[in-house]
């Protein structure tokens, strides 16, 4: 399936500003690990911040999209993330041996998660961004239909749920490291994520009328 | 049901459909499942839920975000220099070669209140005029 993005009005009004000098070297910067940059970016260093910024903005902005289902908002929780980051590396400590991505998927889940709290309790998915090549088509339309319902469903799921769901599935992190991310010990996310599975297995199947399940 | 559709449901519940990425301790249940035709129907069972769930889908983030992204940070740091560079001097310095700075500054400074003073008391003792303003 073709998508194309709409692009909002937020994005076509920023501005491309300069943002720093490159330095000899900076190639280099891409292929040191994510310890090493922060080691770096610990020291205000530039070029490692904003390597590291590129390495994972589309990981965490998906990440946080899943919460919120809202793109501006999204931007919005993954920038501050970034830069707390900035201001304080100090936040990440690598003798802790977490590994960084776990450690900011616990900063982007805690904060999508206090937004979502401090805003609404709970909103259907902003899915006006999709703008498929067959939209005028009757197949575009179920399809469209199929991924509202199931955000539906899946926003219907209690918190926890949803964010073992989140991180297991859909981003695909391990047990062990979801458990981490979300503060919970191993068995507790493995129930939680049986639990979400089983839930939305039966929601899905009463909406199709049991075909397809089953 | 068995005691392997059990732990057949828990395991695909936790590590999804696709036996290949199971813990290893796990990957025999796997196997075993696969050539049984009721355990295969289970994992099918879920491959197919799970093709459900890839139903949702995320748009690309916009292609200038890191940017924005960077730009504000640094935009911060630019924003608070005037207090930037007292904080970089703090770390830098030594607490004791701060002391001994502060000492030094606080010395200096006296001496000068205390010689200022002087001077305007030896100024009012040639002045010419009196109390009252008559020139001597």
């Amino acid at each position: 399936m073709t998508r194309r993005i709409v692009i909002s009005p937020r994005q076509s009004n920023a501005r491309t500003v300069p943002l720093f000098t490159e330095r000899p070297g900076g190639a280099d910067e891409e292929t040191k690990t994510d310890a090493e940059l922060l080691e770096r970016i610990a020291e205000r260093d530039h070029e490692a911040f904003a390597t590291l910024v590129r390495r994972h903005t589309a990981r965490f902005f998906r990440v946080a999209y899943r919460f919120l289902g809202n793109q501006s908002e999204t931007e919005d929780i993954v920038q501050d993330a970034f830069l707390k980051l900035w201001e304080r590396p100090g936040l990440w400590q690598a003798d802790k041996h977490t590994a960084f991505t776990t450690w900011f998927h616990r900063i982007v889940v805690n904060q999508c998660l206090d937004f979502a709290k401090k805003k609404r309790p709970l909103q259907l998915i902003d899915d006006s961004w999709i703008e498929d090549e067959r939209q005028t088509h009757e197949d575009a339309l179920i399809d469209r239909e199929k991924q509202r319902l199931l955000e539906r469903e899946i926003a219907r799921l209690p918190e926890r749920q949803r964010t073992a769901l989140n991180l297991c599935f859909y981003e695909a992190l391990s047990n062990k490291e979801a458990a981490e991310v979300m503060g919970v010990r191993l068995k507790a996310l493995q129930a939680l994520l049986m639990r979400a599975k089983t839930k939305l297995k039966e929601d899905l199947k009463f909406l199709a009328g049991g075909a397809g399940h089953d | 049901m068995t005691d392997d559709a059990t732990r057949l449901r828990e395991t695909l519940a936790y590590y999804g459909s696709d036996v290949r990425q199971w813990p290893e301790e796990a990957k025999a249940l796997g196997r075993r499942a696969l050539e049984r035709p009721d355990l295969a129907a289970l994992i099918e069972k879920e491959r197919r839920f799970e093709q459900r769930l890839l139903a949702r889908s995320v748009p690309a983030p916009p292609q200038d975000l890191s940017q924005r992204i960077i730009a504000a940070a640094f935009a911060r740091e630019r924003a608070s220099v005037p207090m930037g560079w007292f904080r970089e001097f703090l770390a830098e310095v030594r607490p004791a070669a701060l002391a001994a700075m502060l000492v030094l500054g606080f010395a200096i400074g006296f001496g000068m209140v205390a010689g200022s003073a002087q001077t305007r008391g030896t100024a009012f003792a040639q002045s010419p005029v009196d109390d009252e303003g008559a020139i001597l």
